[in-house]
This record gives structure tokens, sequence and C-alpha cells, in this order.
């Protein structure tokens, strides 16, 4: 080192540039400088003469930093945003250079359109997939696995074309190639620092930018403000030190210590930095000299100088290159020599052009470039687009020379985002410059070292001719974003592979070396024999792996046909059948599948189970469950049944036929020998043969499912009952009438009549079918029957255009799962459609059969769905001639069938009840029909008037909408029903029992053909139990039952979920669950629900109410939408009355007879009975009575009627009722007595925090839903509607119907009976004591109860309470809701099972249907836990819409 | 332009919807004739025994033909050709490319006095690609040079104590070879395992010495069913 060293001696003036001068970097970063110097224009400003140090004149910033930085911010601010990126970019990509330069601004994009439009007219396409969708492997893939865009040509790479590689390979590698990830590489400016053409003063301006640059490098990373800085702090706490009185010397040293050897830091950082400015200074003035010894200016550059005000107010001092314009300044005095303009013209010729290489495969070449010359830059500027599956391993550029044969200059490769780190921040953009020089950078490096260490010692580099040294900047970028960016590389994959097993396998790796090492390994050797485990281990695992990943896809699936292709040379049977080529084809072959092994079936069977379960409700239970005795009863009956599943199962695969047929199922009937040989022998002698003439053929049109094609369903939609109507009509009706009075003309009465449209009603049926393989056909001539909606004006021309559309297509049009289709619409409260719609089933082809299978499911049902349908005009913009007419539908009411009843049945009729809200918003239900015509005197008239207005705006519980349907199927499908009521499963009772049970049914079967009866049934075990054992009174849950324990018990049993039975236990027959395991299971069937609402019923009478004079029962029989069902019969021995209920739905109907009694001198004698029922018990939905049952026997009906209404109740009458058993035959049945099953029950306490939680989560569910059914599915017609739930907004509202309605109507659900009000009319009118403490009572509850005295009390009580709650409701309404809106809604009540569910609950109401979008949506749930895991839940739904004209 | 991807998606899934995925199970049909066998030296009759190797992932469809396929003896015509021309139809379900089905060939000997020696040995591999090919395996007969336990004296009892043939007993084995030259035994392998790529025996392979003999020539036609489908190729 011959320089002096920096040593104390030195002192600051020794330097030309002070110490404040010194560029201290608390300015700004390097690239914020030149930002802000771009953005200034300061570049401007030429070179004055007087010159700073010989320098170009310096600039001054003049303002204080702050203001500075404020004021650049605005400016920037001030751009638009595309102005500012253009910006950015352009600037980004020049100042790659490191040295700032002034210069006219070439943008990126102007090439690529230019680029981009001669492409598009010479447009090449590619293809990277063959016709069957797979990725072209192979030998084409690897050709075309990089997608260039138009931008650049291709060159074809002949020698990969016979490259072959093996098929695994080429499997894995392109495994995960499916998604092409974009690659953007912009390439900027090439500049040269060295090249062969370079003057001297070339080559010391290419230093000195090179100097430039590490200054400035050095002047960002310099420490001298953080010294600064800590050194005033430390004087700070001297000068605190000071003024203290203690004693602080040994701190004060301390002190002083670290200052000086902070000032000592600073000195250095200074003198370096000192240095560096020197060494540029220096540079300059070689530079000065050169140009004054040649006369002439090769560069266009000139040193110039900035001062930055600092926070100090002391100067910084930065060194900038400026820029100059030679050409001027050359053509004003300087004499360019021959030499000198022969060079500028090579260097002008100089031509480059640079090749992109992805994983060693030429890609893309740029367009060839000329040189700049006094900058030597070639502009290359242009961006490319690459399609890559994988991140490449390399990606390089190659830099040709371009002559008559190109020389490669150098190659380098480019950096990517995301190669150093694989996280998703690292998918910015790259911005770098990369440094080509073929091996000239350590020199490069080497110079710079000895130009900072000895001093001024300009080192001659003396080069040979094609040596070439500079920068290219590019930028890299995925633009794309997401979780896979950036692309994994191949290389990493297989590196992860191989340090799987170094984890694993460390120690093999190494022994692997040493056998390397010592080349030889004896495995006979028994000391080797450890090393040789280990290895044989490592290869065993490396296998493992391997075969792993080159499992073909799909191969897991066992595949029956190949299963078949096996057993065919083990069973000689099957050579016989040929086997069919798909799948579906063997499954539907019924001999196939027996031939089929039962093992594998049966395990195949038990993954179906473990699926199912999930499905099922034990999954959903045991989520919440704590009670650990509950669980366990849970998984003994999930034992029992997944055991008798399997049983099932496989008495399946044994049988015949491969339908599901419950008989095949069951056990086979054994016969016991019980009786003695030689009495059956007489017994077949004497019992009675068939004649014999020839066997009456029953059931001709019945079919074998498997030879249909097609089922059609045709409902007959015939009339309506009391449609509740819109109270807004109400008033009009009053004024009608008030005008009906004054005149009497039949033409005016007509007129005045049809002004009123009290309610417009239309029916919606709507077919849902569960099944993957089973379509709904619709046919033309169904489409054409379909009548036209009658409306005027534009939509009519509408439902042309349909019909139209619907004529063009095929003869058949394949709907889909489900259909809906419209009935016309009708007006009056009792409209009557007499409408036929028709569905049709099939296969999706229509040759193919169908499975009978697919159809027999319980999910798949039919609903009937009451609309109103409301519509009115709207004029259309200033044309008083056109209207826009608008139609929304308004949910009334809804009745669903399961299809399966239907299947069973062949045929429906008759009168269905329509499950409707308890209230709907602006609805009410006219209690007198006909008062109009009706001649009666005026006070009656009045009177009706009256109750008119005092039931505004009620839908009266008590008065039920009803639909009267006929359905029919046609051909009819022979479905295996239940099985049959002989057969039974010995173990639970005595075998006696039974043979006397069949003897019995037989002989009433002849007898009554339709009549329900049944003596036993199976419990969970598959035995059978005589039916009077499943009753016994049973102690419902702990619910404050002093008054209205009956509704109430009926209330909490109809909340429990109904399930059927084929969904539940599927493959099992109908299951008769004791009153435990349902609770438990949480889900039953008609019968569960009859037997545990019949067991509390018992109870109550017995423990609660304490009355001797009623009696239970459960009936069996035929009820009118579910087909087969049980209710439960409270008989009132005294009175004969009979209240039925209905445990599903918690409704009860009553049933009244009297006796005619004449007496004739002493004696009585009755004439008859006469049944004096109420009119709306009329629609009881059961409607044929087969037998009843109690804890003691079973009475079989046999009367003439079947249904209710006309039935006697009398069950001790045996001219109705036939007892099964008598007294004797139950001694000798039962000796120990008729015992129950079950025993007492047990309830888990409800749990307020698990509903609270479903609420919460129901409320979101819903809400979602809703919104992404009306912005996506609604209607089919592409309509998107946005949603808003203004919950908030209105949240008193909803607070309200939250805490106050939905609580009130609970209650009332709860307490009140709102049908079968007439029981106990007479019969407990006398006990007036006990009426009064009821009363009281229910003051005290704040709730009008008690309805059990009188009919007329009763019902206006209950009434009145409803009528509260809306009225509340609607005062909240006005209260909160801006008068100009209006508001349509209704609550909905169903137990909670799951949420898509209740979501299927909400849709079917089409209230989420109303197309429009100025509406607004409130949607508010409550849960009320019950015992033991059940959830009563409310859902109040309401539409709030901008009042419009309601007649229409 | 639209991406790649998104035109053939729709294709793809067509296609799974018509047919179940059972049906896509790869398979191999492989159908051809063990045609004959050339340049082996003897004037015997010679007749040739193929048994099938296969991974884990192939599923013979006929498991009956898997013990093996014997060939009748033919005696050769004056170019030396044995023909045999037996008929072999293979049909596998494929889930695993691992173990592509090899022919593993046995050559037997029948000599004047009727008896049966192994000749020699030798293994194909089955083409991956479909279509008609013919291959010709070359055979290897082995001599026992090295002692190792496979290698056994014809006509030897397996059940036989090993511990006999103890390593340094070269004596026996030189008795051996005399034995095998006047009498025309050479030594047989007592399992197949060293053909096939069965972990343990495979690797004593290198401990065999064997002289090369003639060629068998087969001739196989490939039918590879839902191979594509499957998005690989036996190319």
């Amino acid at each position: 080192m011959n320089s002096p060293p920096p040593n104390s001696k030195s002192t600051e003036t020794q330097f030309k540039f002070g110490l404040l001068k010194v560029l201290r970097s608390n300015y700004f970063a390097d690239v914020d400088r030149m930002t802000e110097a771009h953005n200034q224009g300061l570049f401007e400003s030429i070179i004055d003469e007087k010159e700073w140090l010989n320098c170009g004149k310096p600039i001054v910033d003049k303002r204080p930093v702050h203001e500075a930085k404020r004021a650049n911010e605005k400016e920037v601010q001030d751009e638009g945003e595309e102005q500012r990126k253009q910006r950015l970019e352009n600037l980004n990509l020049y100042l790659m250079d490191g040295v700032f330069k002034a210069g006219e601004e070439m943008g990126l994009q102007e090439w690529n359109k230019r680029r981009l439009e001669k492409s598009l007219i010479s447009e090449q396409k590619f293809y990277y997939f063959d016709d069957d969708g797979n990725l072209v492997a192979d030998r084409e893939f690897f050709e075309e696995k990089i997608q260039r865009l138009f931008l650049i040509d291709f060159d074809e790479n002949l020698a990969l074309q016979t490259h072959q590689r093996p098929a695994s390979r080429c499997a894995r590698e392109n495994q995960n190639k499916q998604l092409p990830f974009r690659l953007d590489i912009f390439i900027g400016v090439l500049q040269f620092s060295y090249h062969p053409q370079f003057s001297r003063e070339d080559q010391y301006v290419a230093d000195l930018k090179y100097l430039i640059k590490k200054y400035r490098k050095r002047a960002d990373l310099a420490l001298i403000p953080h010294y600064q800085k800590t050194l005033n702090i430390l004087e700070k706490e001297t000068t605190e030190l000071q003024s203290r009185p203690d004693d602080t010397k040994m701190e004060m040293e301390m002190i002083q210590l670290e200052k000086e050897r902070l000032r000592e830091e600073l000195r250095k950082e200074i003198e370096t930095l000192q240095k560096l400015m020197e060494q540029i200074y220096a540079k300059w003035d070689t530079i000065k000299e050169e140009r004054k010894t040649v006369g002439a200016i090769s560069s266009p550059y000139k040193l110039g100088v900035r001062f930055y005000n600092s926070t100090d107010n002391t100067k910084e001092v930065d060194f900038i290159l400026q820029q100059i314009e030679i050409n001027k300044e050359s053509n004003k005095d300087q004499i360019i020599s021959k030499a000198e303009e022969g060079r500028r013209q090579t260097i002008k010729s100089f031509r480059v052009q640079l090749e992109i290489v992805i994983n060693n495969q030429v890609v893309a070449q740029t367009r060839k470039v000329n040189l700049d010359w006094p900058s030597f830059e070639a502009r290359i500027m242009e961006k490319l687009q690459v399609y890559v599956f994988t991140k490449p391993t390399s990606v390089k550029l190659r830099i040709w020379k371009v002559q008559l044969i190109n020389k490669l200059i150098d190659e380098i490769e480019i950096e990517l985002p995301g190669e150093k780190s694989y996280a998703i921040t690292s998918t910015g953009f790259v911005l770098k410059e990369a440094y080509f020089a073929q091996g000239r950078k350590t020199i490069r490096e080497s110079r710079y070292q000895d130009l900072i260490s000895q001093n001024n010692k300009a080192l001659n580099y003396k080069s040979t001719e094609e040596e070439f040294e500079g920068f290219i900047s590019f930028r890299t970028e995925w633009p794309d974003f997401g979780p896979k960016m950036p692309p994994e590389s191949l290389d990493m994959q297989y590196h992860q592979l191989e340090t799987k097993y170094e984890d694993e396998l460390g120690d093999a790796d190494d022994i692997e070396k040493m056998i390397v090492d010592e080349k030889y390994f004896d495995i006979n050797d028994p000391r080797n024999e450890e090393l040789y485990e280990k290895l044989t281990k490592k290869q065993d695992k490396q296998t493992e792996v391997i075969s792993g990943e080159c499992v073909v896809p799909y191969s897991h699936i066992k595949s029956k046909r190949q299963q078949l292709l096996k057993m065919k040379f083990v069973q000689p049977q099957l050579s016989k059948y040929k086997i069919p080529l798909l799948e579906q084809q063997i499954e539907r072959d019924g001999e196939l599948i027996q031939f089929l092994g039962e093992d594998d079936d049966q395990m195949d069977y038990e993954k179906e189970l473990r699926n199912q379960n999930k499905e099922d409700q034990f999954q959903i239970l045991g989520d919440y469950i704590n009670d650990e005795a509950t669980k366990q009863r849970l998984l003994t009956i999930q034992k029992i049944l997944q055991a008798r599943k399997i049983e099932a199962k496989l008495k399946r695969a044994k049988n015949q036929s491969g339908l599901i047929s419950i008989e095949n199922v069951v056990n086979e009937f054994h016969f016991e020998a019980a009786a003695s040989l030689l009495a059956e022998c007489i017994k077949s002698i004497f019992t009675k043969r068939r004649k014999l003439g020839p066997q009456k053929r029953t059931n001709l049109d019945k079919k074998n499912p498997t030879q249909l094609s097609e089922v059609q369903i045709s409902a007959l939609v015939i009339q309506g009952n009391n449609v509740p109507i819109r109270s807004s009509d109400v008033s009009k009706l009053l004024e009608v009438k008030q005008k009906l009075n004054q005149y009497n003309s039949v033409k005016e009465t007509i007129e005045l009549l049809g002004k009123i449209k009290k309610v417009s009603p239309i029916i919606q049926v709507t077919l849902d079918i569960q099944s993957d393989n089973v379509r709904i056909i619709r046919n033309i001539d169904v489409l054409k029957k379909k009548q036209k909606p009658q409306l005027p004006g534009q939509l009519q021309a509408f439902g042309q255009q349909e019909d139209d559309e619907y004529e063009a297509d095929i003869e058949r049009l394949i709907i889909g799962k489900k259909d809906d289709q419209l009935t016309s619409e009708v007006e009056g409260v009792n409209p009557e459609w007499n409408e036929l719609i028709d569905f049709r089933i099939g296969r999706e082809f229509k040759q193919q059969q169908f499975d009978p299978e697919d159809l027999i499911n319980s999910r798949n049902k039919i609903t009937f769905t009451l609309f109103d349908q409301i519509g009115w005009f709207k004029q259309k913009g200033m044309n008083t001639q056109e209207h826009t007419l608008t139609i929304t539908r308004r949910y009334i009411g809804s009745v669903t069938i399961p299809l399966l009843n239907l299947f069973q049945q062949e045929k429906m009729s008759g009168r269905f009840r329509i499950n409707r809200p308890l209230f709907l918003l602006n609805y009410r239900t006219l209690n007198v029909e006909n008062f109009l015509m009706d001649q009666r005197n005026q006070t009656q008239q009045q009177n009706e008037l009256q109750s008119l207005h005092n039931n505004f705006d009620i839908i009266d519980p008590h008065i039920p909408t009803t639909i009267e349907l006929t359905m029919t199927l046609e051909p009819s499908i022979k479905v295996n029903e239940d099985l049959s009521a002989t057969t039974y499963f010995p173990g639970a009772e005595s075998t006696n029992l039974f043979l006397y049970g069949i003897r019995q049914l037989n002989r009433y079967r002849e007898q009554y053909k339709d009549r329900y009866i049944k003596f036993w049934a199976e419990n969970l075990k598959g035995e059978s139990v005589f039916l009077p054992r499943f009753i016994t009174p049973l102690k419902p849950p702990e619910i404050d039952f002093t008054a209205n324990s009956i509704e109430k018990a009926a209330r909490y049993v109809s909340l429990i979920p109904f399930r059927n039975d084929t969904e539940v236990f599927r493959d099992l027959p109908d299951i008769y669950c004791n009153s435990q395991e349902f609770i438990d299971l949480r889900a039953g069937d008609f019968e569960e629900h009859a037997l545990l609402l019949c067991n509390f019923f018992m109870y109550i009478d017995e423990k609660i109410l304490k009355r001797d004079d009623i009696k239970n029962y459960v009936v069996m029989g035929r009820g009118l939408p579910e087909g087969k069902t049980q209710y439960v019969m409270r008989r009132f021995t005294k009175s004969n009355f009979v209240e039925l209920w209905n445990p599903q739905t918690g409704e009860v109907f009553v049933f009244q007879n009297q006796e005619y009694i004449k007496t004739l001198f002493c004696f009585t004698v009755s004439k008859g009975y006469k049944n004096l029922n109420d009119v709306d018990d009329d629609a009881c939905p059961l409607t044929n009575i087969g037998c009843i049952f109690d804890n003691q026997n079973i009475y079989i009906n046999i009367q003439n009627t079947e249904t209710p209404s006309e039935m006697n109740f009398n069950i001790e009458d045996t001219h109705f009722w036939e007892p099964l058993l008598n007294n004797d035959q139950i001694k000798a049945f039962f000796p120990k007595g008729i015992l129950p099953i079950s025993n007492e029950l047990v309830f888990d306490v409800p749990s307020v925090e698990r509903s609270i939680l479903v609420q919460d989560e129901l409320d979101k569910f819903l809400k979602n839903k809703i919104k992404d059914y009306r912005f996506e599915d609604l209607g089919q017609k592409k309509a998107h509607f946005t949603t808003t739930f203004n919950n908030q907004k209105y949240a008193q509202l909803t607070e309200f119907i939250r805490d106050r309605v939905l609580f009130d109507l609970e209650s009332f659900k709860f307490r009140i009976r709102t049908t079968g009000l007439a029981s106990e009319y007479g019969a407990q009118r006398n006990n007036e004591q006990q009426q009064q403490q009821q009363e009281q009572q229910n003051q005290e509850e704040q709730v009008p109860l008690n309805h059990e005295n009188s009919q007329q009390w009763t019902y206006q009580k209950s009434l009145d309470h409803l009528k509260k709650i809306q009225e509340q409701l609607i005062r909240q309404q006005e209260k909160y809701v801006r008068s100009s809106k209006e508001m349509y809604g209704f609550p909905l009540n169903f137990s909670f099972v799951d949420y898509e569910r209740a979501w299927d609950e909400i849709k079917a109401t089409g209230i989420a249907d109303i197309m429009s979008d100025d509406i607004e949506f409130l949607c508010i749930t409550r849960c009320f836990p019950y015992p033991h895991y059940v959830l009563s839940t409310w859902v109040f739904i309401a539409v709030l819409y901008k009042s419009k004209p309601a007649d229409m | 332009m639209s991406m790649p991807y998104q035109q053939t998606g729709n294709q793809l899934d067509y296609q799974e919807v018509k047919q179940t995925k059972a049906d896509l199970k790869a398979e191999v049909h492989l159908i051809g004739q063990i045609v004959g066998g050339l340049d082996f030296q003897t004037d015997d009759g010679l007749f040739c025994e193929l048994a099938i190797d296969c991974g884990d992932g192939w599923d013979l469809l006929q498991p009956g033909n898997n013990k093996g396929i014997q060939t009748q003896t033919s005696y050769a015509n004056p170019g030396q050709l044995f023909s045999w021309g037996h008929p072999f139809d293979l049909h596998f379900s494929v889930s695993n490319i691992i173990g592509w089905p090899k022919a593993l060939l046995k050559v037997w000997r029948l000599d004047s006095s009727n008896k049966i020696d192994a000749c020699s040995y030798g293994t194909a591999i089955f083409p991956r690609s479909a279509g008609y090919h013919q291959i010709t395996c070359e055979t290897w007969t082995p001599t026992g040079e090295n002692l190792d336990l496979e290698i056994r004296k014809p006509n030897e009892d397996l059940a036989t104590n090993t511990d006999q043939f103890s390593k340094f007993d070269r004596s026996l084995d030189w008795r051996f070879q005399a034995l095998s030259f006047y009498m025309e035994n050479p030594p047989r392998l007592t399992t197949l395992a060293p053909l096939t790529t069965d972990k343990g025996d495979f690797a004593r392979r290198k401990i065999l010495n064997s002289i090369s003999n003639g060629r068998i020539i087969i001739e196989v036609e490939v039918i590879l069913k839902n191979f594509k489908r499957l998005s690989f190729s036996g190319q």
C-alpha cells in the first residue's frame, strides 16, 4: 500500500470537500434522490462557465428538506395512475445504469403495440393438448412446453424429436402440468462498460460511472447521521450529569470514552467517503485533461455537483453525471479526424441481439439493435411473455454480436422472482441489471480496489479486441396471483423426495458411502449383516415410495367387470354369460351380480355404512352430546343396527332377484313344530282348499319396474277451500256491502262485485327427485296443454315466445331433477282449478330402462305450494299507453307428499290440509264465506260485519285451508310393501300367540282389505313384539306441566324430527323403536311419535290430571298425505268424545257421537248414533281406521265404515270393535301379564348455549343462502339480484321480533291447541272451580290460555292472542319503518334437523324469488331448546317494499 | 386467444360422465406365440417353458394360466429352428406401472434316453407399446463354476442338507463338472427366482456363471386399453 494511510494527523482540511459537505444519506435513498431529480427537471439547466471545483455548476436545492419532500409527494399525487406507472416503469429501466441521465422517454408499450400488430397479421396457433384433452407428452411436449405469445418466433429443435423417454417418468413429470403460469421478462437497455472501440476517454467515463455508483452505494450505507445523533445524545447526557449534585465521575468518564470512540468512527466514515469523492474528482480531472489533449469530446457527460440543504442548515454534496449534446458542440469548434469518424461508424454499425434460453433451450430472440454512439447503449426494450408449467430451472440471456456469423459475447443467468425463497411475497418483480464480462468482472473489481488504495494511479488496462463488458437491465415478473405462485420447479420436487429419505434413513446413506469407498462389500460376511439389513430396508422403502407414486388413476376402484373376468376361470357357470364392457350394464344385470363374491361386497358395504353414518343423526348428535349415558345408549343402538344391516345385506346378496324387496331381507319363515305331526295332517285334510275354477288374476296392470322406461305421474288439482284473502280487500268488501244495501239492481251488484278481487290463488306443483340416474322428462304435448297465462300486454307476448322455443327443440326436453309446473290463476276464496299436471320420469336416454331403486327413495316428493299471485301495471316512461306488468307470488301454504306413498297406493285423492304459517302479514281468513248472497236478517249481517272488523288481519288457525287433489301413477309400479303382517320373528313372544294372530289376521284381511291391521312389530334387535307392550305411562320431560299439559306434551312430540324408517334404517323392515331409543335417535317414523305421545298422555291423565274417565289409544290407519300412519286417540268414556291427535303436527281433531235414546216404559232403547262433529274437523287427515290398541289389547274395527267422522268410538261395544284377545287368552299367552318394554325415560337437560350457537349459525347460513340464490339461480333467468338484509337498520324491529313476537308465538304454539276446540265441551263445564284456578294461573303467565271449557270462549281467546301479537308487530313496524314501505312476511316453524333442510323450507315459500332489486329482506331466526336436544326453530322472514297500488 | 386448458376441460368431463370410473381401469392384452428356438447346439428335442412375472399392481385376469405355459417337444429342422408355435393370450388389469410383465423362459432338452434336463434360461420383457412385436430372447446356461447354494447337481433332492456344499470344497465342483460333461447333465437352477427381480435372489445372480446358448423368438401383439385416457403412455 503506497498511499498514505488515514491517520490522526491528516485533518479535515486535507480534503477538498469539507466534513459537512459529504453526502450523509439522511436526505433520501439513492432511488428517491433520482426520482426527485427527474421530477423537478433540475437537469435542464446546463452548465455555466463558473464552475465549482471545476465541475459543472452546482445545482442548489434551496428548499429545506421537508418542504421539498412534501412538494414532491404532491406532484406525484396529482399524476394519474397510468402516468405514474409509466413513469416508474421507464424510470426503473433507465436508472439501471446506476447513473441518472436525462433522455428521451421511449415507452416499452409502443414497441409492444407495433410488434403485436405485426404478429396478429401472421398469427400462428400452437396446440398443447391432443384431441382427448391430454397434454401432449413425450416428444412433442418438450418442444411446445414453453409457449410464447405472438411476440416471439420459434426455433424448432430437431435434436429433441428423437429423444424418447420412459412412460413412467413422463407421467410423473407431467402430473402437475395442468395450469400454465405466465412469466413476463422485460429487457431494457444494454450498456457497454467496455468495448473494443472505446477511446481512452470512453474508458475513463466508464470508470467514472462505476466509481459514482460505488460511491452512491457507500454513501447510502454511511452511518454519519447515526453517529452524529448518538453524539448529540451523549452530550446532552453529559450536561445533565454535570448539573447533578451526585458524584458522577465514573459515568462521565465512561461517556467521554464512548464519545471519543464515536468520533473516531465518524471520522473514519467521513474519510472513506471523502476519499471516494476525491477519486471521482481525480477521474474527472483525467477526463478533462484527455479532452484537452485530444481536442474533442467523445462522451456526452459532464460531472455535475448538487448541494442539498440538510436539516442542520449545512450542505451536502452529491455528484451527478450530466449530459451534454456532443454534436452541437463539435460542430462549433471541433474538427473530427477521419479515424475518429471511422470509429464512430463502426460503433454505430455494431449490432447486438439477445437470445433467451430457458432450460437450456432457445426460446426467443430479440430484434437486432444497433449501438448508439456516444452512449454505447443498445436499447432493446422488449417484453416477452413465457408460459411455463413449472418454474424453469434456469433462464439465461445470450448476447450475440451480429455479424455474418454471429459471435457469442456472453451468457448470463437471469434471476426470477421467488427463486430464492418459496413464498407468496416473493412473487413481486425482480428489477436488476445483469453484468456480463466474460470473466472480466474480477479484473474490474480488482481495479476498483486498486483505485481506492493507490491514489490516482490510473490503470491502463489493455484489452484484446474481442472483449466486452457491460450491463443489461431486465425485469422479471410473475403477473398472476394466488397461493400457487411462484410455481414449483421440478427440481424442487425431486429434491424434497430425496430429503425425505435422508431424514428417515440417515445411517444407510453413510453406509452407502462407506461401501463405495471400500468398493467391496461381502454379503456373506456375518459382520456385515447389520449393514446389509439396513441397505435392504432402504431399498424397500424406496420401492414403496416409487410404487405408490406410480399408481394409475382410478386403480383403487374395484372393477366388477374384472372381478367377473377373473371368476370366469374358476366358476364354469359364468362362462355362459357375456360380460358387458361397461360397469353400469353389469350393475343392472342381477344375475351377474349374484356371482360376485360376498366378502368383497361386505367390505364395500361397511364403507358405505361408514359414509352413511356420517350423514346420519348420530354424527350430528355426537358433536354436542355431553352426557356419557346417552352416548353409550347411542353407541349400542349403532352397533345393533350395523350388525343387522350387514345381515340384511348378506341376505339380499343371497337372494335371487336384485330388487330391494323387504321380504328378501327378512328371515325366512321357519315353521316350528309346536303342534304334533298328526294334528297337522288332520288339519291339512280339513282346511279349505281353492276351488277348481281358474284363479282370479289381480293387479294385471302392475308392471315389473325393471321393464319400464318411463313413469307418468299426473296430478289433478280440483279445488281449494278457505284460502286466506288479502286484508286490503276487506275494506272494499265492506264498502260494497254497504252499497248493496242501497241499490238492489242485479247489474250494479255484479259490477260492484267485479271490483273486488279478494285473492287470486295459484298452485305450483314441484316434483323433486334425488336420484342421479332418473330425470324428469317433459313432453311437448304437455307443454301445449299447459294454458298460457291469461294476462294482458307484454307478458302474453313473452309466453308465445316461450312456446316457439319449445317447438323448435327436438322431441323431448330433459328438464332435470326438479320440475315446477303451475296451474292457472283462479280468483276467489274457494278457487276451482280443475287442471291436470303431468310429470314424466325416466332415464336420461329414452330407450334405457330404469331402476326402481332410484325412485323408491323417501326423499323424492311432490310439493303443492299455494301462492297468491299479485300483479300491477306500471306506466312505462312518459308514454301513457305502454305499461309493464310485474307479477309476484306470495306464499300461503304448502303440502308435500312423498312419492313413496303414491307408489304404495297407486292413487291418492281427497282433501289435503295445507300447512300455513301462523300468520301471514296482510292476509286473513274469511269467517263467513257466502254472506253476500245470503238472505239473512240484518242483525245477523251486522254481526258478521262486526266480526269482520274484529278479526281484522288474522288467519284463523281453526279454519283449515285445503285443496282437493287426485294423483295417479301410470303404469302403477309393483312395490314390495311393508313385510306382510303375518310374518313374525320369534324371540320375544310365545309362538302360540303368533300362530293365533296369523289366523285372526287372515280372517280380517278377507273381510276388510283396505284396513291397516297389525298385531306385532319388530324392535331394533329384530324380534317381533306384541304391540300393547309398547305402551306404558311414561313421564314426560320436566317442563312446567301444571297447565295445558296435554298440549305441551303434544307440542314436544311434534318437535322431534320426522324421518322415514327407509331413510334411517336402510334395507331393514319397518322398525318400532321403543320410546327411549326414539328419543335418543332424535328421529322417527309415525309409529314412534304416536307411541311416545300415547305414553305421555297416559302418564298425564293418570298422574297429573287424575282423570279416570279418559283412556288413551294408538290408532292405526291411513292418512292422506302420509299413507299408513298412527294417531293417538284420547277417549272420554263418559261423554263419547274422542280426540284424535296427529303426533307429527300436534293437531287435534274432535269427534263425538250421541246416542239417540227412546224410553219405552222403563226401558231405554237406543236407536242409533248421531255424529255431532265440528265442520272444520272434516279436514282430519286420518281417513281410514283399521285398529286401535292400548296397553292391554288390540281392538279391530269391524264397523262398516272406516272414516272417523262416521264411526262409533264406543270401544267396549263388541258390535263395533272386536278385541283380539279375551281374558283367558291373555292369561295363556302372557302368564306374567303384558309387561311393557320401556322403562322410565331419561332426558338430557336442554342446553341454552347450543341453541344460541345454532341460532347464530343458522342466521348466517340462511342469509348467505338467500343472497347466493338470488344472485345465481333465480328462476333460471340469469337475473342477478343483490340482496340486502337490513337487520341493522331495523335493529329495534328485529329485536322486537326476536324477543317478543317469536317468543310469543312459541309460547302460543306450546300451550294452545289451534284445532279441535270442541273437545270436552260439557264434560268439564261443571268443574268451575278448576276453571277459576286455571284462569288465575293464566293471568300470571300473561298468556291467554284455557280454552277447554267452552268452545266460544277458547276460540276467541286464542284468536285474541294471535291478534295481539300481530297488532304489536304492526305497531312496531309503523314505528321503525318508513311509512312508504310495506312489509310482507310470515313466521315459519320447524324442528331443527340440519341447516340445509331449514333452507329448503324457506326456499319452498318462494319469498326469495321476488324479482326486484329495491326490496329489503328481514330474516330473523330464533331457536328454543327443549329437553334431549330438540330444538324448535322459528324463522321470521319478511320483505320490505315500497308501497304500490295493490289493486290490479 | 383462450387458454389451452380451458378448451379441453369440458371434453374430459364429458367422457367421465359417460363412463363410470371403474370402466377407466387400464388393461393390457398380450396375445402372441412362442415361435421357436434358434441356434441351440443339440440334436435332441427341445421344449420351452414360459412363466410370467409381473408386479403387484398387475392383475392377471385368468389366474389359471399363471403357473406357466409349456410347449411341445420339437426337433430341429436343417436350419436349426426348433419350431414350437405355442400360442398364449394374457389379459392384465393394471393399477401400478411397476413390474411390467416379463417372460421367464426355460428351455428343456429331451435326450435319447428320455431324460429331461433344463438346458438354458432367459428373460424377455414384453413390449410397452401397442402393436405387433417380435422379441428375440437370448438364453444362457449356468455352469457351476461358482459355488453358490443355488446351483446343485442335477437330480439332487432339493431337501438335501445344504451344509454339505461348503464354500471351499473345490474338488466337489470339479467332479461335478466332469460329471456334467460326460453325462451331459448341465447344472440347473432350483428356482426361477434369479431370473426375476425378486429382492433377495436376484441379488445373488451376480455369483452365477453361465455360457450363452440359443435364442428364443416370441411374437406378441400388445393391446393397451385406457392408457391414453389415464394420461400415461406405454411408449
